[in-house]
């Protein structure tokens, strides 16, 4: 038995060493290497890399806000950080780093239905894991789902073992060819191809009277650090919805909802195709650098 | 509860802590401990599926005592077919009840008739097939007169429920497993030890192997008719080994994780892939499966005892019933048909005991015939996969079609991946599994298996998909 236990512990110290040396990897090469997704990418950003405006949202700033279409009429640069799914406490992530990093003192960020929502999205939070052990970081995932996230924090390589496919191996290993991310030409945004075939659809939603606590938090940080938030609603099809709530609690808002009413700019009734998201840039352009 | 899981994790020390240091003393503590823990794995489900088990456990075993005492024929067959039929017969309410009835009612539908469906919302229980066959076993054995029944209740639960091969096998004998529940079991250090190194590598199969290949393969076979052939090709080729080492890897933890409780089950796979034709895959493939059908249709059918005709006959009932038994579905029983196909002409010609050593043996690599025989056995089977992992026959015939369109342009995946990245580590397994084809499984034993374990575990961190447990293909069986 003896014996056996003893190969037992070479086996299970051999496991805990790898995970500590995958976990120094992976999270040095996710600071260090050529960036893979837009976490990354931001996290690297330097105060003398600074912007003139960053946009943040989820995929409807994504696909919405062609970057290199207003630095090409306006001469501003700028960057598209919006991530599909991306939840309020994604953005707030997104944001308050920006602000750290004195990135940039125009932030745009896009709010809608997201504003109901408190947690993380799950999808759109992997590629916050490898920063879960940076402090700020950690604060906020404490605050609202300390117990889901614990292990991902405490346990050495863990959060790149459960999420491989988006901050694994693979990831690393592009990484470390020199592969960037996708759409940097573009600077983060990625249009939409198609038109929406049922033009009878329509979109409703209701919103919590309270304020987003997140948001709110947002709002204090902007005014410490003198940075300008601007808030906006982009474009959905058919809306049916009230946005007073947001006019009422949110700084520097702007209302699209209803801006482009033809169907056939958008993919669904809340995705803008292509030409809409020229359009609705366009748009964009005219509000907020042509004033 | 999944071998692949956190809670596996938890639950297999503290057991086996439980049963070399609290119920060593007894044999009838080991046994207790053993259907307890069972019941937990199996329960860990649903618990409500435990009453399925227990009552096929009862049912068995009170028919086996009364076999014992039982000398009149007549009664004894009654006894026979009771158990045959209850146990089938809940097989087939839960698996194949609404097949049946779908079938009956479209067959009606062709001739014109119209008729009211009554399918049910029915969840199968995990592993229903397996114990199924394996209480099966035991009350045909013991009827045959070639097992003495048991007369001990508890470890004849702990033969039907013995958590490492209740839910995926392999399917057990009477006459290997029970007398193993009859002696009191001693802690034997090298045993354990091969045992462990045989979960590392089935482990290494399920989670580097199988989940990154499912990844591809469900990809692929859901938006396949998107994709160009080379990616078709290379899906099929995916799911060959995501079956393979979904399965071959959970045998090989059940057989690792039986060794550690002093138990040995039977060898379930011998590199299959590396087998020169059908009739040796299949003595390399779920051996314990063809095995039962083979002693339990095969032979009560006739053999090869009646004329040739007759034992080709016997031979597709065996191959149609196999692919059935996998589940409701036309496509399983297509599968069965085309390995029927597949393996007629070398049971016709009696070539079907032609390979039975190991391939290449002595060499470092295969002469030019036998790579190309295994080249074209693998391609037949993996042709075959087509079917098992389609939808339909009609979506397993535009596959196929799509795939004879010979378009070989190269598909990026939605996975952000191209599909030609899986081949690294479908080469990595193959390159193993060919060094130590020789060998019951790579990290057997040898002067460095400790190194060679500390290796796969590195690839198991480094290449592993954990990304969703991922159900093992054959709990659906």
């Amino acid at each position: 038995m003896t014996v056996f236990f003893k190969k037992l512990v070479v086996l299970l110290v051999a496991v805990v060493i790898i995970g500590y040396v995958f976990e120094w990897v992976f999270t040095y090469m996710h600071k260090n290497f050529a960036p893979r997704n837009k976490v990354d990418y931001l996290m690297q950003l330097h105060t003398d890399d600074s912007l003139d405006y960053a946009v943040f949202g989820s995929s409807r700033v994504f696909h919405f806000v062609d970057i290199n279409l207003i630095e090409k009429e306006t001469g501003k640069k700028g960057f598209n950080f919006g991530v599909p799914s991306a939840s309020v406490f994604e953005i707030k992530l997104f944001v308050e780093n920006a602000i750290r990093n004195k990135l940039t003192r125009n932030i745009f960020v896009q709010i809608d239905y997201i504003w109901n929502e408190t947690s993380p999205d799950g999808m759109a939070t992997t590629n916050w894991l490898p920063y879960i052990r940076e402090k700020e970081v950690w604060e906020e995932f404490e605050y609202v789902a300390k117990e889901k996230y614990f292990y991902y924090k405490t346990i050495p390589y863990y959060r790149y073992a459960r999420f491989d496919g988006k901050i694994g191996f693979r990831e690393m290993l592009l990484s470390l060819s020199g592969k960037k991310m996708d759409g940097l030409s573009r600077r983060g945004y990625e249009p939409l191809n198609n038109v929406m075939k049922d033009a009878t659809l329509t979109k409703d939603y209701e919103l919590n009277k309270n304020m987003n606590f997140h948001i709110r938090d947002l709002i204090r940080m902007a005014k410490q650090n003198n940075v300008n938030l601007i808030f906006f609603t982009s474009p959905i099809y058919n809306f049916k919805g009230d946005n007073s709530v947001l006019s009422a609690n949110l700084p520097n808002y702007t209302d699209f909802s209803n801006a482009i009413p033809d169907y056939k700019l958008y993919r669904d009734n809340t995705h803008l195709n292509k030409p809409g998201s020229k359009l609705f840039t366009e748009m964009f352009i005219d509000t907020y650098f042509n004033k | 509860m999944l071998f692949n899981s956190l809670d596996f994790a938890v639950f297999l020390p503290l057991v086996f802590v439980l049963y070399w240091f609290v119920a060593n003393k007894s044999l009838r503590l080991q046994n207790l401990l053993i259907v307890i823990a069972s019941y937990i794995f199996y329960g860990w489900w649903d618990w409500r599926f435990l009453i399925l088990i227990v009552f096929s456990t009862c049912l068995d075993f009170i028919i086996g005592t009364r076999l014992r005492t039982e000398d009149r024929n007549v009664v004894r067959k009654r006894l026979l077919w009771t158990s045959i039929c209850v146990n089938l017969g809940l097989l087939g309410f839960f698996k194949y009840y609404n097949f049946f009835v779908e079938n009956f009612v479209e067959g009606f539908r062709f001739f014109g008739y119209q008729l009211d469906s009554y399918s049910l919302i029915i969840i199968l229980p995990v592993g229903i097939s397996f114990y199924t066959f394996q209480t099966l076993s035991y009350t045909i054995d013991v009827y045959k007169r070639k097992l003495e029944p048991t007369h001990d209740f508890i470890q004849f639960c702990a033969f039907v429920s013995f958590f490492p091969q209740l839910v995926a096998g392999p399917i057990e004998r009477a006459t290997n497993l029970l007398p193993q529940f009859s002696r009191k079991r001693n802690f034997d250090a090298t045993n354990a030890d091969i045992g462990l190194r045989q979960i590392i590598w089935g482990l290494f199969k399920k989670v580097v192997i199988a989940d990154s290949c499912a990844q591809y393969a469900n990809e692929i076979f859901t938006y396949y008719d998107t994709h160009s052939s080379l990616t078709l090709v290379i899906g099929a080729i995916c799911f060959a080994f995501q079956i393979y080492g979904d399965f071959s890897g959970y045998s090989d933890i059940a057989i690792g994780t039986a060794r550690l409780f002093d138990i040995s089950l039977m060898k379930n796979f011998k590199y299959p892939y590396f087998s020169r034709d059908i009739a040796e895959f299949w003595r390399r493939w779920h051996i314990s499966l063809s095995n039962w059908f083979r002693d339990y249709v095969y032979f009560p059918l006739g053999g090869s005892r009646g004329s040739k005709g007759k034992t080709l006959c016997n031979v597709a009932v065996v191959f149609l019933l196999s692919g059935f038994w996998h589940g409701a579905n036309w496509t399983f029983i297509v599968w069965g048909a085309l390995h029927t196909l597949f393996f007629l002409p070398a049971r016709y010609l009696e070539r079907h005991q032609k390979y039975k050593d190991v391939v290449a043996e002595g060499k470092v690599m295969p002469n030019v015939k036998e790579l190309l025989l295994i080249v074209l056995n693998f391609i037949l089977v993996t042709f075959a996969w087509i079917f098992f992992r389609a939808a339909s026959v009609s979506q397993a015939m535009a596959y196929i079609k799509r795939i004879l369109a010979f378009d070989f342009s190269l598909d990026r995946l939605k996975i952000e991946r191209f599909p030609f990245e899986i081949f690294p580590l479908i080469a990595l397994l193959v390159g193993i599994e060919w060094i130590y084809r020789n060998k019951e499984f790579p990290l057997y034993s040898d002067s460095k298996y400790q190194h060679k374990a500390i290796l796969i575990i590195f690839c198991i961190m480094l290449f592993g998909s954990f990304t969703d447990l991922n159900d093992f293909i054959y709990f659906q069986f």
